[in-house]
């Protein structure tokens, strides 16, 4: 088989180190390569003790960040958000066993001070991350800062292994030219003030009006997925079934990049800002389809999306009741045939994801529930190929088997 | 151009000619608005003498009745001399105004143009009226219509694609333009902006996607339909007639293989709430794109892709004998800002 490679999110944390809860835990030796059930167990742990803080000044934009990502509002909708009061706790499910404690701080001073103060304990207690959002418009930076220090002491006092996120938002208000020089000199600033944690702070240029967005949150969100290693080895045999250059996972309602896989067949000069984009570009459609069907737009709104172009095919499907997968293979129509019959396959091995780990079956694909009349496809194993005679044949097979096999784990 | 930055445009002070290439060339031609073209001392036969079709744009914000007065005085003087010539009102920036105002709107300068018309003689003037916007697609949508008065073979095109929306079971179809999003054609059923303006996000979604993964570039190649000097529209029946659509009930072995070229894009969506779009490209300048509520849509998908294969060939033979443009068909576009 053909060599791949995988471009890590170059600010991914491990596991270790996110949640302080899983250090202690019986993981011995963190050299080893962890177990499925380890890995498991701690997704448990930290389900339990995972809390997000998004802190700044009021006006900054961090509801409207957390609603656009999480509760699907569109950008121009955030106008009519008022101040968040005191705190907005909010439990996001990610990935079925991944379980977002959201805690939206209001950035007033009234309830600043009294996170500092009376509520320190409270607030400060157990944090996993802490997303502190500066707004590149306001003319107090000083001041800012100041804030800012006072929060990192106190998270330092009690949660000392958080991470720490800086988003310097409403870069659109920055003419385009000077966007990057502004950002740099923030960052330094940030970076001066982050104490004990400057060396791990990342920071990065956001606004709700592209896809930086979601490159920020991608990445965040991406920080806190506990077994991806085992998530990269079932997508990685995806890829190579399909002879894919590229497969990438997606949380289905925020459409937020979990996981992506370049393989050797790409052409080697991706688009660095790809994830992104795919997420905006998805996202907006999903808007779109929700606003025709008049739905609400965090629903489902697609099972199957798939274009065939003179120089590739791109598919992308639903895979678990929290994913969708999308790949981007070689064009062709028989190509296109195979790889929904195996991206299927993969997805009834995958779909244990959210399952406990014990009933857990990789390949051979003994507990596949298909529908009858399909066993031809029962004892298949990846990759299924077809001639292009073939596939004209077995598409019809192919489209009935995609609704009734399509597993709503969790 | 994203709307919001068309507040920074200059006005316009000389008359600018554009070019709309798209199966045909199009010319647009924007006129400046403070000028009144009719009076005297202006080369009418040379402005409007090639013209097929004026845009007039109303400001529905601004006090329009002066700006009617001198549509009036257009239409009355072109009458005389070139008596072909439609006319399409754009009742502009309706967006700029409150929902339940805007029809009383619509409605009021509607009745005050033709009443007029009316009291000088001239009872069923060539005039449609559209509601616009540069912020929502309704501008995309009555641009597409004044092209369609445009086209002689407009006829053609709607009975082929009505013929693939009753067999295929679409709800409604479109055949747009892969530059503009303009259609130039749909099927005939009631049109609905939902529509339009759903299938033209998709395309959308279906070009961005392209821009990161076609490494080729394949939608900016050169592009000349074939000429032939033809002017034969006969042929235009053949193509309907020539369409032999396999119904539905038709079993796969009856096909053959291939029905879809290597080049023809395409593309499908299987929504979750039974509505699935189908689009397909017939040439590098034209898509199919439609959607369907029909049940067991995506299943018969091998058919209908059939049926298209052979819509997207009566289509090319359409095209191939109206591609030579002589009688060139131009199209003036006046603004009035007033
Ligand atoms: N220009 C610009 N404006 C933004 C951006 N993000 C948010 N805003 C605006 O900022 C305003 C305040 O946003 P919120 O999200 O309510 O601010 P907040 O940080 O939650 O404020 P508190 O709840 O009081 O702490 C809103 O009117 C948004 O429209 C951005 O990226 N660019
Ligand atoms: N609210 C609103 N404003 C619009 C719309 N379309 C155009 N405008 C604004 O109207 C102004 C004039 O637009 P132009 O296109 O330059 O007008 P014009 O008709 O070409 O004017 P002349 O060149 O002087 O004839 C700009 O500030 C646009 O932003 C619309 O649909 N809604
Ligand atoms: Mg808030
Ligand atoms: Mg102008």
């Amino acid at each position: 088989m053909t060599t791949m490679t995988t471009e890590a999110y170059s600010n991914r944390i491990s596991v270790d180190t996110v949640n302080p809860a899983s250090t202690s835990n019986a993981n011995a030796s963190p050299k080893t390569k962890h177990t499925s059930e380890d890995e498991y167990t701690a997704g448990k742990v930290k389900e339990a003790k995972q809390k997000i803080l998004l802190m700044g000044k009021s006006g900054s934009g961090k509801s409207s960040m957390r609603n656009i990502i999480f509760s699907n509002f569109v950008a121009k909708d955030v106008r009519r958000l008022g101040a968040t009061i005191d705190v907005e706790r909010s439990k996001v499910k990610f990935l079925g066993n991944l379980v977002l404690n959201l805690w939206d701080c209001g950035g007033q001073d009234a309830f600043t001070e009294n996170f500092l103060t009376s509520q320190k304990k409270f607030v400060f207690d157990h944090v996993g991350v802490l997303i502190y959002v500066f707004d590149i418009e306001s003319r107090e930076t000083e001041r800012d800062l100041l804030t800012y220090i006072q929060i990192i002491k106190c998270l330092e006092q009690y949660s000392p292994h958080a991470c720490v996120f800086c988003l310097v938002h409403k870069m659109d208000l920055v003419q385009v030219e000077s966007r990057d020089a502004v950002f740099q000199e923030r960052r330094a600033l940030i970076t001066q003030s982050s104490r004990s944690y400057a060396k791990r702070m990342v920071s990065y240029p956001t606004t709700i009006w592209d896809q930086s967005l979601y490159r920020a949150w991608g990445n965040i969100v991406n920080s806190l997925i506990p077994n991806m290693n085992v998530i990269e080895d079932y997508l990685r045999h995806l890829a190579e079934s399909i002879e894919a250059q590229e497969v990438i996972l997606f949380e289905q309602s925020t459409f937020l990049a979990v996981k992506h896989i370049r393989t050797a067949r790409g052409d080697g000069s991706p688009y660095p800002d790809r994830l992104e984009r795919l997420s905006h570009i998805l996202k907006t459609f999903k808007h779109s389809m929700a606003t025709f069907t008049e739905s609400s737009s965090s629903s489902h709104q697609f099972e199957e999306f798939y274009i065939s172009a003179p120089t590739f095919n791109l598919v992308i499907s639903n895979f678990t009741s929290n994913t969708c997968v999308l790949c981007v293979f070689p064009p062709g129509d028989s190509e296109i045939t195979c790889a929904r019959i195996n991206i299927g396959t993969a997805r009834q091995e995958f779909f244990d994801f959210d399952m406990p780990v014990s009933s857990r079956q990789r390949s051979p694909l003994a507990e596949r529930r298909s529908p009858e009349g399909h066993s031809r496809y029962n004892n298949s194993t990846l990759p299924y190929k077809t001639t292009s005679h073939e596939s004209q044949q077995s598409i019809e097979t192919v489209m009935s088997m995609d609704e009734p096999s399509t597993p709503r784990g969790g | 151009m994203p709307p919001t930055e068309t507040v920074f445009l200059p006005t316009t002070v000389s008359i600018k000619k554009h070019m709309l290439k798209s199966f045909r060339t199009f010319d647009i031609w924007d006129l400046p608005g403070q000028i009144n073209f009719t009076s005297s001392g202006y080369d009418t036969e040379g402005i409007f003498g090639p013209a097929g079709a004026i845009v007039w744009v109303l400001d529905a914000q601004d006090n329009y009745v002066e700006s009617c007065a001198r549509l009036f005085e257009t239409v009355m003087s072109l009458q005389q001399t070139r008596p072909n010539i439609k006319f399409a009102v754009f009742i502009h920036k309706t967006d700029s105004i409150s929902d339940d105002y805007r029809e009383d709107t619509v409605r009021d300068i509607q009745q005050r143009i033709t009443d007029d018309l009316d009291d000088a003689g001239l009872t069923n003037p060539p005039i449609t009226f559209h509601s616009t916007s540069v912020y929502d697609i309704s501008i995309s949508e009555a641009l597409s219509k004044v092209l369609q008065l445009l086209i002689p073979q407009l006829p053609t095109f709607e009975a082929l694609i009505n013929n693939i929306a009753v067999n295929c079971c679409f709800h409604k179809l479109y055949l747009i333009d892969t530059l503009t999003k303009l259609f130039i054609a749909s099927d005939t059923s009631p049109g609905d902006t939902a529509s339009y303006s759903l299938l033209c996000d998709w395309f959308d979604t279906l070009m961005d996607l392209a821009d990161l993964y076609s490494t080729e570039g394949q939608s900016n190649e050169s592009h000349a339909i074939s000429e032939r000097n033809n002017g034969d529209t006969s042929n235009d029946r053949n193509a309907v007639n020539g369409s032999a659509l396999v119904k539905p009930g038709a079993t796969m072995s009856t096909l053959a293989p291939p029905y879809i070229t290597e080049n023809d894009a395409h593309s499908f969506v299987k929504g979750s709430r039974g509505i699935d779009l189908y689009l397909r490209e017939i040439t590098v300048q034209l898509v199919l794109v439609g959607w369907s509520k029909q049940s067991g849509f995506a299943e018969r998908k091998p058919l209908i892709d059939y049926n298209v294969s052979l819509f997207s060939k009566a289509i090319k033979d359409c095209l191939q004998v109206i591609a030579p443009d002589p009688p060139e068909t131009e199209e003036a576009q006046s603004s009035d800002n007033s």
